[in-house]
């Protein structure tokens, strides 16, 4: 499965907004959530957007043969 | 209607929005359901534990009372205090009751409170342990021992405990679970949507194309001209172009004479040949049968005069077939848009029938032209009235004089036919008997016109007239194997003398199978019937028909006759043609006879008999038979033929 790039800008944008912020919260909540497993289902959450803010790439986009990006 | 199911197909969109609502709804559903059901447990649970907690404090309590003797007062307060925790301050109330006394205490509740609640206690709704006062829920719990009942109720914090723990981890869960079924709902609608689009691109191509040479058909030829005529506005849109219809000549015969595989491996060539002359972005179409369609936009009349040819030479070259090289020849008629027609149906119908024009003069192609293909119309139309015509006895039978050149006077008839057109009025036979001939009706027609004369042979007899009538008949009426057993009932029936009919048959290079039919004149000559040869002289074998054919008359064409007085040449043919029908002992007539002097010569040639314009032309029956009764010369003004004697002084 080749990676080709299949997010535009805005898309990319929000995604890493999403994921820093998920990732943050994952990491340094507190006491708020107070379990180790929802911290690391919102840990890989987190980490997969910040995989598309750095690529570009959507691994779900890529299987549903979808793309936001100008042809 | 053709093109309307390919651009539907195409413009559903529809799928892709809908899967992804009801995946959406679904997943707020499921979430929905489990966020419930998870509370409804934890909550569970947790009134659980604490109702076991509290049953064992009221019997821990109540087995100390019993073990001590002395007022309840002075026992349970302490023990109250060692058993329950000291910070832990939920409002709550202990009764304890003993045979003599009773004893309660309250914690951080109202007398009245505490009245209300142990009445609620006293009367429970049911065995949940869980009452509610004041809006606030209870959890009770009562332990009866050997001396003692004791009764323990304590406001209950589980469920808020509980809705506090379980509602965090739930609405994070569930915010993961609904960006899940986001992602599920758009793969799964991509995947659909794009398995349904080609799917919807398979049907689209199939039907569009023909399954046999893989051609695009009628349906996709109707959306491309709709794209690329009228719309202006189109992409498609095309100032010019040319619509080829070609029909293969023998086609049907390959696929009668080898079967339908032959036919189709022979249509398959034709594709592949056909293929390889026509140039994108001219489009070849099959719409059926062994007719194609090219679509050639932005060429010319000449350009596409060029192509056709191509064409023709293309499908001109043999094809094998079960080892026998077959020569399917084409036809092809070419509509130019916007000069023959601007709608698609009605180019289509241009090209249609400029290609049929073509298959019919044999001439491989043909542009539509409206001059001729308005005359080729109005023959078709009145080819398809023939039926008609025939059986409503429209056809009728003028009668034109043949006369005894000397005397002027009556000795036969020649009766010719005519249409009694219902909407074109009085047609000439030149107007319809070529269509006779095309369209297979030469048989039934000749029958029709035999039929005509006996009858009217038949009433001239009752009437006392006994003049011979002559009929025209094509030898290919000789190949209708029923004909003799026809004419024989015919006079049979109608009581008729055979020499009172007489059949001239047409002269012309159909003749050369001359070994078919003579069988058929010796059977017909056998009836008794006069047997004449028209048109002697423009035929191919005259004289081959001479020899074979025991005829009874001559009839020297018009050809010969009208100059006969200034083209030697002519005059010769017809001195020779007098001697020959001399020699073969049959009658002559002469036909076309205008002039007296025509009229004169002819006499002096040696010719007997004449029918010309001279005496009469072709009249109706009432008009002939005045004639005949009358009986006079039809010499005009009864002049009749000056002796040669006379002439000379």
């Amino acid at each position: 499965m080749a990676i080709e790039s299949n997010l535009n800008i805005l898309d990319r944008s929000l995604r890493g907004l999403i994921g820093i912020g998920v990732t943050a919260f994952a990491l340094f909540n507190g006491d708020i959530i107070d379990d180790v497993f929802i911290e690391i289902l919102l840990g890989i959450f987190g980490i997969l957007n910040l995989i598309s803010l750095a690529s570009g790439w959507c691994p779900v986009y890529h299987i549903a043969g979808i793309s936001t990006r100008k042809q | 209607m053709p093109a309307q199911p390919i651009t539907h197909i195409k413009r559903d969109t529809s799928v892709r929005p809908r899967l992804i609502v009801a995946c959406l709804a679904v997943s707020v559903l499921i979430s929905a359901i489990y966020v419930t059901v998870s509370y409804r447990l934890t909550a569970d649970v947790s009134l659980q534990t604490e109702l076991t907690a509290m049953q064992k404090l009221a019997r821990l309590l109540s087995s100390e009372l019993d073990m001590h003797e002395g007022k309840i007062a002075d026992q349970a307060g302490s023990l109250i205090n060692l058993l329950s925790d000291p910070n832990d301050d939920t409002p709550r109330l202990f009764h304890i009751t003993r045979e003599t006394e009773a004893w309660q205490r309250g914690h951080r509740l109202s007398k009245t409170e505490q009245k209300q609640l142990l009445t609620a206690i006293s009367r429970p709704i049911d065995d949940s342990h869980l009452v509610t006062v004041n809006n606030r829920n209870f959890l009770w719990q009562q332990h009866v021992g050997e001396q003692h009942t004791v009764t323990f109720a304590q406001e209950t914090t589980a469920l808020d405990l509980t809705l506090s723990f379980v509602a965090k981890r739930l609405l994070i869960t569930s915010v993961l679970v609904f960006w899940i079924a986001v992602w599920l709902a758009l793969t799964l609608s991509s995947l659909i949507a794009k398995r349904a689009q080609e799917i919807n691109d398979a049907l689209a191509t199939i039907a569009t194309h023909d399954a046999l040479t893989g051609l695009p058909n009628r349906l996709y030829l109707m959306d491309t001209l709709s794209a690329a005529l009228p719309n202006t506005d189109s992409a498609k849109a095309v100032a010019q172009g040319c619509l080829f219809v070609i029909d293969l000549d023998k086609f049907k015969e390959v696929n009668d004479s080898f079967g339908h595989s032959a036919g189709d491996t022979l249509l398959k060539e034709v594709a592949a040949r056909l293929l390889k002359v026509v140039v994108s972005p001219a489009e070849l179409i099959r719409i059926g049968g062994d007719e194609f369609i090219i679509w050639a936009p932005d060429i010319s009349i000449d350009g596409a005069e060029d192509l056709a040819q191509d064409m023709v030479n293309a499908c001109d070259t043999p094809i094998m077939i079960n080892g026998l090289a077959v020569n399917t020849g084409a036809s092809i008629g070419i509509a130019h848009y916007p000069t023959h027609a601007q709608e698609p149906e009605a180019l289509i119908v241009c090209a249609d029938t400029a290609m049929y024009k073509a298959k019919e003069q044999r001439n491989g192609w043909q542009v539509y032209d409206d001059r001729k293909i308005a005359d080729y119309k109005h023959n078709l139309q009145l080819r398809a009235e023939l039926s008609d015509a025939m059986q409503e006895r429209q056809i009728i039978m003028h009668y034109q004089a043949k006369v005894d050149l000397a005397s002027g006077n009556i000795i036969g008839v020649e009766g010719l036919c005519r249409w009694e057109h219902p909407r074109l009025g009085l047609l000439m036979p030149g107007q319809f008997i070529d269509l006779i001939e095309d369209s297979g009706k030469v048989q039934e027609f000749g029958r029709y016109i035999l039929a005509e004369a006996i009858t009217q042979a038949a009433s001239w007899q009752q009437q006392g007239i006994e003049v011979p009538i002559a009929v025209n008949l094509s030898p290919y009426n000789l190949l209708d194997p029923g004909l003799i057993t026809y004419i024989q009932n015919k006079l049979n029936e109608n009581q008729v003398s055979p020499h009172l009919i007489e059949i001239e048959l047409t002269e012309n290079e159909t003749c050369l199978n001359i070994k078919y039919i003579k069988a058929a004149l010796e059977n017909i000559k056998a009836l008794g019937i006069v047997l004449a040869i028209d048109d002697f002289g423009t035929g191919m074998s005259s004289l081959s028909y001479l020899a074979h054919l025991n005829v009874d008359v001559l009839k020297i064409d018009r050809a010969f006759v009208m100059d006969i007085e200034t083209n030697t040449g002519h005059k010769a043919i017809v001195a020779s043609a007098i001697t020959l029908s001399q020699s073969f002992g049959c009658k002559m007539v002469a036909e076309g006879v205008e002039t007296l002097s025509q009229a004169r010569l002819l006499h002096e040639m040696g010719c007997v008999i004449a029918q010309g314009y001279l005496f009469a032309k072709p009249l109706p029956e009432e008009k002939i038979k005045q004639h005949i009764l009358a009986g006079k010369t039809l010499y005009p003004n009864a002049e009749g033929l000056v002796p040669p004697s006379a002439v000379n002084a």
